[in-house]
């Protein structure tokens, strides 16, 4: 073996090792992301129902927590600029920026996803340094490492504080809870998956994914993370008074029951009610409502389209009178869809 | 020759380059294992709060550990059986002496090592009367009173043991380590001898037992507790914490230091007056429905904290925290 060949060689190798370290493999996220709407806007728009736990794992504690909420408990001076959950983002309708701090060789040390109102932004740690202690402080965006698998960023998130998994409702989460995190990008779509599990409020992990989508105006976060107090329920003003209903007194508790002719166990968010078993398992006996005003047929209803649960005449209560993106969508869909079959 | 004299030179070439390759990911990931620290199970655990505060856990209670130009100021001793330990654990921190420690309350966790952390230490008043100096050991009256007994009587502790110096006031304060520090009493919360102690300087409230992450907090009537007072020292301890407001993403807040659990700050103490004022709500109404305590106990009124506060074993169950809030209400009842 000659010294040009030696020298072709060792470049070929080099150059084959170097492109097969694992830790190359990054995806660059950087930039701001729009929010796709269309996925659950109940949640994420107007909100859900008081005593609608449709969709959670909830454990009998998780269920007699949320039914002592009501909504006078962030109206507590106290709580008013508590911060919320660090994945909290998922449940709202805001925007996203992502960014990265490097250090002084370029290497990422870490992923950033600035916070929103009453979140904080959360920092993905990528060099390697470990969780904290369980006596450390948990921060108001607990404490996340990060790594990549494959195309997937994939992050874990522990040291968080007491917060609602769903504020609106009431539906808690505890100190205890850790997130495992998974962040995609399809071309200039972003998927981001969080699996909350709790010790104390669920019975399996609860799994949310969103989609954002690559936009240069997408993020409408910049300067929401003020917050004063102010006195919004006055007898709660410096009183010490905790609001709360008292066990099987909450008026909302049969609300989805009632309207909606849902089962208890899935209005309660018994874990089982999650699963397609389930659907098939109510076919037969589930009767929908007579009348509907709203959130009858989600997003489908939105976009001025016909409804898709079968048997259910969709009525949004008059937003289609006011609202001009689906007034349109209306008219178009009379033209284009077929009038359905009367029976 | 030639080709031995090009072994000679290449092969070196070869293993650099594999080296640098290979060993350079490896060499990383070496690198960041050692940033790791070691698992050392039978250690203390200590904690840097702020430059010159910090907590260490594990020596039975919490015991926060304040550094300045005047020496060490503790507050709470952790348990006897801890005390060489928690002795070593200062020393490591710092080698100025141990001046005061001030005790939160009457527990034997908190003070099970006043003796032998005092004996190591140096009073900031030293005691001519004696040749043998120790740290000033401070506490509200009643909590010498729970650990010592009138003459010829046996007392719960050695003397050794006991608070060298008391207070009766509201607050005692003082300006040591060029810090305002101040020992508050918060009257039948957890016992009768209760204090909280604020570093105003370093923007630090130690707690004691009144805040017990691990547990619904421990109200102990035999000893002075009550569900009023702990409820009126959380609501207290609300007065004197200032959150992250209204910058709420920045770091700037102070920082609770729990008689047991987690370093805190506004948020964990919200969250723990909430549930311990919503518990009482609950035994209340049940009371006025002429429940009896079988009856509350049965009915689970906890339900909703049980399982992160909770227990059905050891020194302080579920069930023992339930009699204690109905027999206080009852008795405040009774009364009125």
């Amino acid at each position: 073996m000659n010294r040009m060949t030696l020298t072709r060689v060792f470049t070929s190798l080099c150059a084959l090792l170097v492109v097969s370290v694992p830790a190359s493999a990054q995806i660059e996220l950087t930039g701001s992301y729009s929010p796709r709407l269309y996925e659950d806007y109940i949640e994420r728009g107007p909100g859900s129902f008081l005593g609608d736990f449709t969709g959670m794992p909830l454990t009998d504690e998780g269920r007699a927590k949320a039914l002592l909420y009501t909504s006078n408990i962030p109206s507590m001076v106290e709580r008013q600029c508590l911060a919320q959950s660090p994945w909290v983002g998922l449940y709202r309708p805001l925007g996203l920026r992502i960014w990265s701090a490097v250090d002084k060789n370029g290497r990422v040390i870490s992923w950033n996803l600035e916070g929103d109102y009453l979140r904080d932004t959360i920092e993905i740690w990528m060099d390697g340094r470990p969780h904290p202690s369980p006596n450390a402080p948990h921060p108001s965006a607990g404490f996340t490492t990060g790594k990549w698998e494959g195309d997937t960023l994939t992050a874990r998130t522990t040291h968080v504080k007491t917060a609602w998994i769903r504020r609106g409702v009431g539906i808690p989460g505890s100190d205890q809870s850790t997130f495992t995190v998974h962040m995609t990008l399809h071309d200039d779509l972003l998927t981001i998956m969080t699996i909350q599990e709790d010790p104390i409020y669920l019975t399996e992990p609860h799994v949310v994914t969103r989609v954002w989508q690559r936009d240069p105006r997408g993020s409408q976060n910049g300067g929401r993370v003020i917050c004063n107090t102010a006195n919004e329920v006055p007898r709660l003003e410096d009183s010490g008074i905790v609001p709360h209903y008292l066990p099987g007194q909450n008026p909302e508790e049969a609300f989805m029951i009632q309207n909606y002719n849902l089962p208890r166990a899935a209005a309660m968010g018994y874990a089982e009610t999650l699963y397609p078993e389930y659907r098939k398992k109510i076919k037969n006996v589930y009767a929908p409502p007579a009348s509907c005003d709203r959130y009858c047929c989600g997003w489908i209803e939105r976009q001025g389209l016909p409804g898709a649960a079968p048997g259910l005449a969709c009525n949004d209560g008059g937003l289609a009178e006011i609202n001009p993106f689906v007034r349109s969508k209306q008219s178009e869909s009379k033209r284009t869809q077929p009038a359905p079959a009367k029976k | 020759m030639t080709a031995p004299t090009m072994r000679v030179r290449t092969a070196p070439l070869w293993l650099i380059a594999l080296v640098l390759v290979l060993g350079g990911a490896q060499g990383a990931r070496t690198v960041l294992a050692q940033q790791r620290p070691a698992a050392d199970k039978a250690a203390l655990e200590t904690i840097r709060i702020r430059p010159n505060v910090f907590v260490i856990f594990g020596a039975g209670s919490n015991v926060a550990v304040h550094v300045g130009e005047d020496g060490v100021i503790l507050v709470d001793s952790g348990s006897t059986a801890m005390a060489d330990k928690l002795l070593d654990a200062v020393k490591a921190i710092t080698d100025q002496p141990i001046r005061i420690i001030i005790n939160t309350s009457a527990d034997a966790d908190h003070v099970g090592g006043n003796a032998t952390v005092a004996r190591a230490g140096l009073g900031i008043n030293p005691d001519s009367f004696t040749d043998q100096p120790q740290a000033t050991v401070l506490a509200y009256e009643n909590v010498l009173t729970r650990m010592s007994a009138p003459s010829g009587a046996d007392s719960l502790f050695p003397l050794a043991m006991w608070p060298t110096e008391t207070f009766t006031s509201k607050i005692r304060s003082m300006y040591v380590n060029d810090e305002a520090i101040q020992v508050m009493r918060q009257p039948g919360a957890h016992s009768d001898g209760d204090t909280i102690v604020l570093f105003r300087r370093a923007d630090v409230i130690v707690t004691g037992d009144i805040l017990d992450l691990r547990n619904f907090p421990v109200i102990d009537p035999a000893k002075g507790g009550s569900i009023q007072g702990e409820l009126e020292a959380l609501n207290r301890l609300l007065d004197l914490v200032v959150p992250a407001m209204p910058l709420v993403t920045k770091p700037g807040r102070t920082l609770v230091v729990p008689g047991h659990g987690y370093i805190s700050d506004y948020g964990e103490v919200v969250e723990y007056r909430d549930t311990v004022a919503v518990i009482r709500d609950i035994i209340q109404d049940m009371i006025g429905k002429g429940m009896t305590l079988a009856q509350v106990k049965a009915a689970n009124p906890t339900q909703g904290y049980r399982r992160r506060y909770g227990s059905d074993s050891g020194p302080w169950t579920t069930d023992m925290f339930v009699e204690a809030i109905y027999n206080g209400l009852k008795g405040r009842a009774g009364k009125s």
